[in-house]
């Protein structure tokens, strides 16, 4: 089974129709050329895949690069298997 | 200044593409059909006049997947009229001018169950749900699709938008604010919950067997109305400027009438049609003898039909009887909000051709319905002036009339 950071990878690629290569450890929404609406449909997306809510605190809104989105999705995953 | 049509689209459930739509009007082919994708095993309406084999992903917009589907029927239509037309021009001197009843309801709509039910709650809904959702989202998204950058509106006048989205329009481009507009109408009711609020209405018919036959208007044996989903798109230019760069040219609009009824929320008055009608006559500086067609609201309910048909007399006294009146809705069903649009699309080629499209499914007449209403066959006969009628809830009547445009098509 694929990491969190391998399906996060795989539905910002498919969302945003960019290469799955482009969305490494380290990039950033700039480095995919995607404007804050595309964005919000990606993130709409993976909280469908995984069935979870982004938290509505400074951290989930100010999300834009790769390794923080995968961080909050880790949480957000663990709090629901420990639920 | 004149105001002209150079370009025509229309989305219906009755065709894609005007000459779909043309052949199956003047041949007087419904498209009312069983409803799908909506269950309506609890509903006692069950057929719409639903627009089939379209598919958004085909669209030229590239954004069109992830919009609501009143906004992909008017891309559609759009597409179609702005190609034919060839419009071009500074973008600051375009414009574009939508009319929609129920604008992006389908989008709230479909997700109600979820917002209630799902154990996420309102997180459930999608990010986008505003703006796809939004009374203008067709018309910023045609404005954003062309670069348009003149005056661009959005008017709500539940089943006469469509007109009075092309009167508005009209009246732009003669005071000098915009030298051409996309203007037209658009309305996709036909979710779940919309739905089941017109059956709530019990304003609909239920001749759910017979769903061809199941639009009657100025017949007696009438029992209401279909809902259906549609888009209409105009182009209308100033004359001088279209000439100038040979612009095909269907008809010139001359009259824009438009009152309130001050009475009822859905109850229409004979007053408020009379005050329109007779405010588009003025407009377009012409006489109720010059008037060869009228293009009727005709829903076929009791109240519009018998209403509309007494309008008709007063204004027109002597002359009623001998004015072709047909309802294309016979055939289409009610698109709302861009019906207005879709009956202005279909006078325009009334007028291009010299057919008055029928009222199907009219064998007996209301005895309170005394006109000629063109019944179950088109009509060929010159047609220089043609008036449109649109009547709506919340008292809202809208005429819009044209005529011929000196050098034809």
């Amino acid at each position: 089974m694929s990491t969190i950071a391998d399906q996060v990878r795989e539905i910002i690629a498919s969302e945003l129709k960019i290469e799955a290569d482009s969305v490494t450890s380290g990039s950033t929404l700039e480095d995919w050329g995607a404007d804050s609406l595309d964005f919000l449909e990606a993130i709409f997306a993976i909280e469908t895949h995984f069935d979870i809510s982004f938290p509505d605190d400074e951290e989930s809104r100010a999300v834009s690069d790769f390794d923080s989105l995968v961080r909050i999705v880790e949480g957000e995953v663990n709090a629901k298997v420990a639920a | 200044m004149k105001v002209v049509v150079t370009g025509l689209g229309v989305v219906s459930s009755a065709g894609i593409g005007k000459a779909s739509f043309w052949d199956s009007i003047r041949e007087g082919r419904s498209g009312v059909k069983t409803l799908e994708g909506v269950d309506t095993s609890r509903l006692k309406t069950r057929i719409a006049g639903q627009v089939t084999d379209f598919d958004p992903s085909a669209l030229s917009y590239s954004a069109a997947r992830n919009l609501d589907r009143f906004t992909q029927l008017a891309l559609k239509a759009c597409e179609e009229a702005v190609e034919e037309s060839g419009l071009s021009g500074d973008p600051g001197r375009l414009g574009v001018i939508l009319g929609t009843g129920v604008g992006g309801i389908g989008t709230i709509d479909d997700q109600q169950p979820a917002l209630h039910t799902h154990q996420r709650g309102p997180q459930i809904l999608h990010p986008l749900t505003v703006p796809k959702a939004m009374f203008n989202a067709a018309a910023g998204h045609i404005a954003i699709h062309y670069g348009i950058r003149g005056p661009n509106f959005t008017v709500s006048t539940a089943c006469s938008s469509g007109a009075s989205a092309i009167g508005e329009a009209v009246r732009l481009i003669r005071h000098g604010y915009a030298d051409a507009i996309i203007a037209g109408g658009t309305e996709a009711p036909l979710s779940y919950g919309m739905f089941a609020a017109w059956n709530a209405m019990r304003v609909m018919s239920v001749r759910n067997d017979d769903p061809a036959a199941a639009v009657r208007p100025f017949s007696k044996d009438r029992d209401g109305l279909v809902l259906s989903e549609g888009a209409a798109i105009v182009v209308l230019e100033r004359e001088d400027l279209a000439r100038k760069r040979g612009a095909p040219i269907y008809a010139e609009v001359t009259g824009y009438g438009c009152s309130n009824d001050g009475v009822h929320p859905t109850r229409p008055s004979v007053d408020g049609q009379v005050a329109a009608i007779r405010d588009a006559l003025r407009d377009a500086g012409m006489s109720v003898d010059e008037v060869d067609y009228i293009n009727a609201h005709g829903t076929a309910t009791t109240a519009n039909d018998v209403t509309e048909t007494k309008a008709i007399k007063q204004v027109l006294g002597d002359r009623a009887a001998k004015v072709p009146m047909s309802s294309i809705k016979s055939m289409l069903g009610h698109a709302l909000g861009a019906s207005g649009a879709i009956e202005f699309v279909s006078s325009c080629l009334s007028l291009r051709d010299g057919i008055v499209p029928p009222t199907v499914n009219l064998h007996t007449p209301d005895p309170d319905c005394d006109l000629d209403y063109v019944p179950n066959e088109a009509r060929e006969m010159p047609l220089n002036a043609i008036m449109s009628n649109t009547f709506a809830f919340g008292g809202c009547n809208v005429i819009l009339t044209l005529r011929k445009p000196e050098n034809t098509l």
